[in-house]
């Protein structure tokens, strides 16, 4: 546990100070936050899941200047997710894990889990920030975000999240 | 009032939902953000840190590209300065009579007394036997021999190889030559005794032997010895130029060369 929680606070500082500050390739943000909220433990009902997000992504407004942006999209986001795990997964399943990962899914299950929410994150943040949906250039910005994001939250699971799971079963 | 209990502690996580997503949106569309503080304000240093740290590390990387820019510029500005100089009532850059060819040098000796240079340029290239070789900090030497690809060339530390030279603030005609002891000194040669020799003062290329233009500097004077049996001074300069850390050269074309030497021969003839 200690572990997952060493490993999000350190995505959440690589997103402030480093991540959301550098646009790739014009049209890519890279958001770690989004692991953050996509993988921690699902309990149903939880107040406390909702006001942690809500929390994570104050503190992440407060170093971004945004203005309540990250706040409102992660509180969204944190319930749509609690009611898209349920769909996809099963209540009984889903309240077994300990994280929502790429282990304990697998591929094909995450995916299907994962990249729907990524996708309405990039939305809301998209729609919030330049006030205009139905474009060219935010339909890029969501679509190539979302597969970036999508493919290094894979990566960063296989990398880190494998090995800390592994340790603490062990 | 018990209704309402009920009703909130049923619905907890859905109030706390709405809740949540009003005090965001309050947040979202109120400017006068509470938080929006001088401390929070803060992190743009944090951030620009960062910024700057990552900017050195790709400036880094982009050094070898940035470097074969400056010297473009620099053997553009070089030539420029020695035709500008040297000027021959030349007003445009065709009229130039002294052009430039960068070269790599690949082999230095410096432990005998004849050294000699290799470097990357040949005849494909343009240089020729008898051609100037001079760098950033002075004068290095002339071509000796020239293959397709490469060439070799006689270093001003060869006990064999002279320059014309002057020295810059009184202008006297000189000669230098390297003694075969310490690399970086060389002699001053054929200064009369009558003339006032100032230690500190320049000692440049002549453009006498055409091979140099006027004003490439190959020394400084050190020190001035009168008392030796000769007419002429004991002067030490030291060169101008470290023979240890040689890397970048140019050769000098001289366009005028054959014109003037065929000229000088038909006079030596008559």
């Amino acid at each position: 546990m200690r572990n997952n929680l060493m490993f999000f606070i350190f995505l959440f500082f690589l997103q402030v100070f480093v991540l959301n500050k550098v646009l790739f390739f014009n049209y890519v943000i890279i958001s770690p936050i989004v692991m953050i909220l996509l993988l921690y433990k699902y309990q149903k009902d939880s107040k406390e899941g909702l006001i942690v997000s809500f929390l994570l992504g104050l503190l992440f407004d407060i170093f971004n200047d945004s203005l309540g942006l990250y706040s409102l999209t992660c509180v969204l986001l944190v319930y749509f997710r609690n009611l898209w795990v349920l769909k996809i997964i099963g209540e009984e399943k889903t309240e077994e894990l300990n994280l929502l990962s790429v282990h304990a899914l697998g591929g094909f299950q995450f995916f299907v889990y994962a990249f729907p929410i990524i996708i309405m994150f990039y939305s809301i943040l998209s729609l919030f920030e330049s006030g205009e949906y139905l474009s060219l250039n935010n339909f890029l910005f969501i679509s190539l975000s979302s597969i970036s994001n999508f493919v290094l939250i894979i990566i960063f699971q296989y990398l880190f999240v494998n090995n800390s799971i592994s340790n603490e079963w062990r | 009032m018990r209704n309402l209990i009920k009703f909130i502690s049923l619905y907890n996580y859905s109030i706390t939902f709405y809740l949540l997503v009003f005090f965001s949106s309050y947040f979202l569309i109120n400017d006068n953000f509470v938080l929006k503080t001088k401390y929070f304000n803060s992190s743009n240093y944090i951030i620009g840190s960062v910024f700057t740290f990552q900017n050195s590390i790709k400036n880094y990387f982009t050094l070898k590209e940035k470097n074969l820019l400056l010297e473009v510029e620099n053997k553009q500005l070089k030539q420029e300065l020695i035709n500008t100089s040297n000027d021959f009532s030349n007003d445009s850059i065709d009229n130039y009579q002294f052009s430039l060819i960068e070269a790599e040098v690949i082999n230095n000796s410096l432990r005998k007394t004849k050294n000699y240079i290799t470097i990357n340029k040949g005849i494909k290239h343009g240089v020729k036997e008898g051609m100037g070789v001079i760098s950033n900090s002075g004068i290095i030497g002339k071509v000796k021999y020239v293959s397709d690809n490469f060439s070799t060339v006689i270093s001003l530390l060869n006990t064999s190889f002279f320059v014309s030279s002057l020295i810059k603030e009184s202008g006297t005609l000189s000669s230098v030559n390297w003694e075969g002891k310490d690399p970086s000194k060389l002699k001053l040669l054929y200064v009369p005794k009558h003339l006032d020799i100032v230690e500190g003062s320049d000692v440049v290329s002549s453009s006498f032997d055409s091979i140099y233009p006027k004003g490439i500097l190959i020394g400084k004077i050190i020190s001035v010895n009168r008392e030796v049996n000769s007419n002429f001074y004991d002067i030490d300069i030291s060169s101008s130029q470290n023979f240890y850390s040689i890397s970048k050269v140019y050769v000098i074309n001289n366009f005028m060369y054959e014109e003037k030497k065929s000229l000088e021969k038909i006079t030596d003839e008559e």
